[in-house]
């Protein structure tokens, strides 16, 4: 029934253009009612992601002090006017380290998920559409990888590689591919079927045309999902290795350095590991709920049902 | 059936195959000299290369790989060099420590994530169901260590109810073992129920939504039968799928999850010895790691027969 | 004719979306009498599904939910009793039966046959799993399904299309139901094996003397078997009567557009085949006019502007037509 209410289009001829513009017009309100219509939860997660992106960009100019700047006299220190949130065991500024764990968080997040993106997209498009045994091959290695566990994958590279930025985020990156083939290539197996794929083949369009021109559009709306998803899964991972100290080590402001070293002082100043925990917990959830709603709102299986 | 069981053990096999060659390739590429490591800075050179052969590290890559295989098949794992001990024997104390948590954790979770996933799809929409969503997605948003400091403050710290931290072998004191294993268990437990709540309810309200249902109600079969015998007996591939997944993460989150609670298990010992370079006890626990998923899986692909008749009867 | 056994009055069924409210079902009205055969045609999307759905109240909610409007079984009037009420469960599968369009999904892919037939005998009947498994066997040897007893431990998908649409008609037949619902049963079918079902259905439908409602948009199937038949457009019954007034004497445009799209087997009768141009409104928007008018090749200047038409009596006593003109298509040509 819903398919026979959806199915209903209008075709007539002079009036095709209109309907194909407010259609678009619908499409647009309909994206965005289903992404902020969970609720007051997806709005304010909304709101916190932006709030997260902006603090990170400017957060020099939210501070007077740097994430490293210490000052030994006043350490262990509540809040008060000169430090909004008290300071840590070697008096630096805690609030200044928060704003910048943003940063490093946010940059961390994004470009691993770049990375997972760029490899999983192209090593999936390829397994997927010439099949056979290279596909074969690339997605048992997929499942090998699939067998360690993220964290555990990214602490044995996070050895190897050491921990700037552009490595850690690399690592990351590379647990977080086998996602993208799976889903990339289960999409193109099941697109590959399709009668227009195959009417393109027919009119002798090439392969490297179908996949980018008629493949890879139809994975957009997933891999819009997937890399918003990733962010967040690529913090909390960051956040792990962090606390373990492997790779991403002190001084480096990162939320999980911040709680490993706070958690020593959990009895007399508890702030130290809480207020950079309460932040990535906040951070990775409004994350995963923007991601959420953007699921809902590209999914066209879901059109009509909401 | 059966052949559907030996193609998935062959592939299991590639994969422990595969596995072993990078948890090999971790020794190799890793920065620093395992014999050096082991002796020390003061050491002279001939000792260090006295011990390199004794390692097997002045043989070629290839040689050294087969060895070390062969070294695993017979329960040979190689010496600790930073613990100077056999790691046979330092696995055999810790991982049990690693799994008397974890094993708990996935079958507390397991019946749990599938119970309250159920209730939500069933009562999609309404307020129980919104309740429930907004605590899987805090739950699937909190860093494991994140769970544990918050509980430890919580329950420890304030409260002063439960311990902050240790383990007790349970075949040594049941009550105590119970007593310090809650919170950690907790801890592995919680991103698990979330994640397999949230796969179970999406499944569910697939499986809701399939003709067959309507055709079942539309015959009038009870709602208690419509969702349990029909609904979730289809919906339960992908959510077995999602439980052997979990699996990993419990892995990964032991890491954490230990640390925070000071036991020494697998996890620590991993991590102190990617810290001290210990790449020879990184490598067998790499191994024991995948090899733990690897068998996970396999277990997870028979039952996919024994749900889907598909599968069982198909000749592939 | 007998008793009616089903009566809908002014049924409204609207589903709430997010693109705003769709009438699918908007104000119809149709009986039942006991042991006939009532058609129900249109195009897709016009809401036949829905109405029946609405029926049996398995309209999936949200987003539809049934606004308004009387459904009289045997006297008592279902929407009081509650889509999740023991009453309306009961009645489900026991008294009345749906057959639905797709035989390849319709059944529980991880159950067996039998399981899944005795499970409903067993709901319905005080029997035990053996009797229930017995009368299962005899109901798949009714539908003529050979080596029933070998069938009842097969699984869908080890099943044909037409033996899934035989076991689905089982199970309406092992539950001895009054009123059997059928939504496009055949559609799915190869056309041969369309037939048999049909000649299946028709002939326990005659020997039990069931009622029974075929939801389709195959005129020729409905000609051949339907009593009384029902035109529905865009939420709305258009046209209704005697299954021979509306083949013969259609008059409602819409009605004469759809006989004129059928294709016919004999050669003398009209060269092209005339489909209705255009396609129907949408159900989200609809004109505060007749919904026809945009494709109505008659539509006349008099109708702009006029409310949508209400039903109205012509010729027989059986015959409604929801239109303001007087169209007779004496000259067309039957099937």
């Amino acid at each position: 029934m819903d398919n026979e209410i959806r199915e209903i289009s209008c075709i007539t001829d002079e009036e095709t253009r209109l309907k194909a513009k407010k259609r678009r017009k619908q499409n647009i309100r309909y994206f965005f009612t289903v992404l902020f219509g969970r609720g007051i939860l997806a709005k304010i997660s909304f709101v916190l992601v932006c709030i997260f992106i902006l603090v990170a960009v400017f957060c020099p100019l939210l501070t007077s002090y740097t994430p490293f700047q210490q000052e030994l006299s006043n350490a262990l220190k509540g809040a008060s006017p000169q430090h909004l949130l008290g300071t840590d065991n070697l008096g630096r500024d805690l609030f200044t380290r928060i704003v910048y764990g943003a940063r490093f968080s946010l940059s961390i997040g994004l470009l691993s998920s770049v990375w997972a993106l760029v490899i999983g997209v192209a090593l999936g498009l390829a397994a997927g559409y010439f099949g056979g045994i290279f596909g074969g091959l690339v997605m048992r290695l997929m499942d090998a990888q699939l067998s360690i566990p993220p964290l555990i994958l990214a602490l044995c590279l996070a050895a190897v590689f050491g921990g700037a930025v552009f490595s850690i985020s690399l690592i990351i990156g590379i647990s977080a591919v086998p996602g993208y083939v799976r889903v990339i290539y289960g999409q193109v197996l099941s697109l590959r079927e399709y009668d227009y794929v195959e009417a393109a083949r027919l009119i002798g369009q090439g392969n490297f045309k179908i996949l980018f021109k008629h493949l890879l559009p139809n994975c957009f709306p997933t891999i819009i999902v997937m890399f918003t998803m990733g962010v967040g899964t690529a913090i909390m991972i960051e956040s792990g290795l962090a606390y373990l100290g492997i790779g991403i080590k002190a001084p480096t402001p990162s939320w999980g350095v911040m709680i490993f070293e706070g958690y020593k002082y959990i009895f007399s100043s508890p702030h130290l590991a809480l207020w950079p925990g309460i932040m990535l917990m906040l951070l990775i959830i409004s994350l995963s709920v923007v991601g959420d709603g953007l699921r809902d709102a590209l999914d066209p299986k879901l059109r009509g049902k909401l | 059936m059966s052949a559907y069981i030996v193609k998935r053990i062959l592939i299991s096999i590639f994969v422990v195959f595969a596995v072993s060659i990078f948890s090999f390739m971790i020794l190799q590429i890793m920065p620093g000299d395992p014999a050096r490591l082991a002796l020390g800075y003061e050491a002279s050179e001939e000792d260090v290369q006295t011990l390199r052969e004794k390692m097997n590290l002045d043989k070629p890559v290839v040689t050294q790989y087969i060895l070390w295989v062969k070294g695993v098949a017979r329960g040979d794992f190689g010496q600790s060099v930073i613990y100077k001990q056999p790691i046979d024997k330092m696995m055999a104390e810790r991982v049990p420590r690693t799994l008397t948590l974890g094993i708990p954790a996935l079958f507390i979770a397991a019946p749990l994530g599938i119970v309250v996933g159920v209730i939500s799809a069933v009562r999609r929409g309404k307020p129980l169901d919104q309740i429930l969503t907004f605590l899987t997605t805090v739950s699937m948003g909190m860093p494991v260590f994140w769970t544990g400091i918050l509980s430890v403050f919580i329950f420890s710290v304030e409260l002063k109810i439960l311990p902050l931290q240790g383990y007790v072998s349970p075949s040594q004191d049941f009550g105590q073992y119970v007593y310090k294993a809650i919170l950690p268990v907790f801890c592995m437990a919680l991103p698990m129920i979330a994640g397999i709540a949230r796969q179970t309810r999406t499944n569910m309200l697939d499986s809701i939504n399939q003709d067959h249902i309507r055709t079942a109600r539309a015959n009038g079969l009870p709602e208690r039968s419509i969702i349990f015998r029909h609904a979730l007996k289809n919906a339960m591939i992908p959510i077995i799928t999602v439980i052997g997944m979990q699996v990993r993460v419990v892995i990964g989150g032991s890491l954490l999850v230990e640390k925070v609670f000071n036991v020494a298990g697998l996890g620590t010992i991993l991590t102190s010895s990617i810290n001290t370079r210990d790449y020879i006890v990184v490598m067998v626990g790499v191994l024991i790691i995948s090899l733990i998923t690897v068998a996970v899986n396999l277990v997870v692909d028979i039952l996919y027969g024994v749900i889907d008749p598909r599968i069982r009867l198909s000749r592939r | 004719m007998g008793n009616k056994l089903l009566e809908v009055k002014n049924l409204k069924t609207t589903f709430f979306t997010v693109n705003g409210e769709i009438k699918a079902v908007d104000g119809i009205s149709y009986y039942v009498d006991e042991g006939e055969v009532v058609a129900l045609v249109g195009e897709s999307g016009c809401g036949k599904s829905v109405s029946q759905l609405s029926v049996m109240q398995l309209v999936q909610s949200p987003p539809g939910k049934i606004v308004g409007g009387e459904i009289v079984f045997q006297g008592q009037d279902l929407l009081q009793c509650g889509a999740q009420s023991k009453e309306m469960r009961e009645i489900r599968g026991a008294r009345i039966g749906m057959i639905f369009q797709e035989p390849m999904t319709s059944l529980d892919p991880v159950q067996t046959v039998g399981s899944q037939l005795a499970e409903v005998i067993r709901r319905h009947k005080k029997v035990s799993k053996k009797q229930a498994w017995e009368i299962g066997v005899k109901t798949l040897e009714a539908v003529s399904i050979p080596d029933a007893r070998v069938r009842m431990k097969n699984y869908p998908f080890e099943l044909s299309g037409g033996m899934r649409q035989r076991i689905m008609i089982a199970i309406t037949l092992a539950c001895q139901s009054q009123l059997i619902i059928t939504d496009e049963p055949t559609t799915a079918l190869d056309v041969t094996i369309q037939a048999q079902i049909m000649e299946l259905l028709m002939r326990l439908v005659r020997e039990n003397k069931t009622s029974l409602v075929v939801v389709t948009h195959n005129l020729g199937l409905v000609t051949r078997h339907a009593d009384r038949i029902y035109v529905m457009y865009a939420g709305k019954i258009v046209e209704s009567g005697v299954t021979e007034d509306i083949i013969t004497k259609p008059r409602h445009p819409y009605t004469i557009g759809l006989l004129n799209s059928v294709p016919k087997l004999r050669r003398d009768c009209s060269e092209d085949l005339n489909p209705i141009e255009g396609a129907p409104p949408d159900l989200a928007n609809l004109p505060n006019e007749c919904y026809f008018l945009p494709r109505c090749p008659y539509g006349k200047q008099a109708c702009k502007g006029k409310k949508y038409p209400d039903l109205r009596q012509v010729d027989g006593q059986e015959h409604f037509i929801a239109c303001f003109m007087d169209i007779g298509n004496d000259e067309g040509c039957t099937i």
